[in-house]
């Protein structure tokens, strides 16, 4: 897959991922990795990103096995940011479906 | 490359960012390959999978809107150890050059702390100095008492103590064990600064006062001398001048003379040692 489209929607999956349910960075990159197949690395700079830009909160929790783990949670700021990429998302998706959909009509 | 290479490298390129940022990123970093080790991974499959390490602090940075391209400079220039390819030697000169750093801050955190400290205690001191003159003013408006400085102090010295590597810790305590050791002196000085303070000012009334007497015998004897007739007025005003002059300086210097407070509050507030204790009443 082309690794410029990974990097669009990449946000948008790791938003989603942890709105469910609040996540650790390795289970978070086990997830998005189900999802698209990504360079782990990239995955931490973006958190750090999301973090630095409030769409995450983070904390620490004890875990049975080793040290304590940080913990990603996603702020109201980050809700909303998630809903307009979702949005944008699907519009986008839409605009290219039908342009491919059309010329693929016309011939 | 292993782990610790990996993160020693990753450090190297993320230096202009503050050291807890640089720890927290690490961390995570340290915990992801934990993770993998966990899982049967081996340490090299695990840290390839990040791709190339200075692609990756590249986007690291870019998280933090910092420009990739200055850092890189930046990295070679401060350490040459960190760059593409570590050797071993180079790094454990970077490591070197790491543990003197911290070990350096140490120092200069301690040196700090101590100055501080010493300057408050100078503050203090300035206030006791001024105190004869600035009866009824309130005199602990301007000037922190010996005791609310040491107080500061600790609450200080409880938030420093936040390292969690061995290292950090060691340095942290030898940096208060200077730092009682100065406070131990500071307190040893100002006690032997009182004792010679009020030696100095004792003799100086005893002076004085031995003065005065010499005067009034003038006093007597010019008196004499005046019923006698002669014309010595001028010499007579200047003796009773001299008189009130000295017995004024005489009486006056016991004023500067600090004597220990008489009240319960010497064992409520010393907490320090006892020599800590006797200079801390003074000031309030």
């Amino acid at each position: 897959m082309n690794p410029q489209f990974k990097k669009g929607v990449l946000e948008l999956i790791v938003l989603e991922s942890v709105r469910k349910k609040d996540m650790y960075g390795y289970e978070l990159v086990e997830e998005v990795s189900e999802v698209i197949d990504v360079n782990e690395g990239t995955i931490y700079p973006l958190l750090k990103r999301l973090t630095n830009e409030h769409y995450f909160e983070t904390y620490l929790r004890e875990s049975s096995e080793g040290p304590p783990r940080k913990y990603y949670h996603l702020t109201a700021a980050g809700i909303l940011y998630r809903d307009k990429l979702e949005t944008e998302w699907a519009e986008f998706q839409e605009r290219v479906s039908r342009f491919l959909k059309e010329r693929s009509e016309h011939e | 490359m292993n782990k610790e290479t990996f993160l020693e490298e990753l450090r190297g390129y993320l230096q202009i960012l503050e050291d807890q940022e640089q720890d927290d990123i690490l961390e995570e970093y340290a915990q992801h390959i934990d993770m993998k080790l966990q899982k049967g991974l081996g340490e090299e499959e695990a840290i390839s999978d990040f791709g190339p390490v200075k692609k990756l602090a590249a986007e690291i940075l870019e998280a933090y809107h910092v420009k990739p391209e200055f850092q890189k400079k930046k990295a070679v220039m401060k350490l040459p150890g960190l760059g593409g390819n570590t050797g071993g030697g180079k790094n454990l000169f970077a490591r070197m050059g790491r543990f003197l750093k911290e070990k350096f801050a140490a120092i200069i955190h301690s040196a700090v702390l101590a100055w501080k400290w010493t300057a408050g205690k100078g503050r203090a001191f300035a206030g006791w100095l001024t105190k004869p003159f600035r009866k009824g003013k309130g005199e602990n408006a301007h000037f922190p008492s010996f005791s609310e400085k040491t107080k500061e102090e600790k609450g200080r010295k409880q938030n420093s103590v936040r390292g969690t590597g061995k290292m950090r810790n060691f340095f942290e305590m030898t940096g208060r064990g200077i730092m009682s050791l100065w406070r131990m002196c500071v307190a040893f000085c100002i006690f032997w600064l009182r004792l010679f303070w009020n030696m100095a000012w004792l003799m100086f009334s005893a002076f004085c006062a031995f003065m005065a007497m010499i005067v009034l015998m003038g006093v007597g004897t010019m008196f004499v001398f005046l019923l006698k007739g002669y014309p010595i007025f001028g010499i007579f005003t200047v003796c009773i001048g001299g008189l009130l002059c000295f017995g004024t300086l005489s009486v006056g210097a016991f004023g500067f003379i600090i004597r220990k407070k008489k009240d319960g509050r010497d064992t409520d507030e010393g907490q320090g040692t006892g020599r800590q204790t006797e200079g801390e009443v003074q000031y309030e």
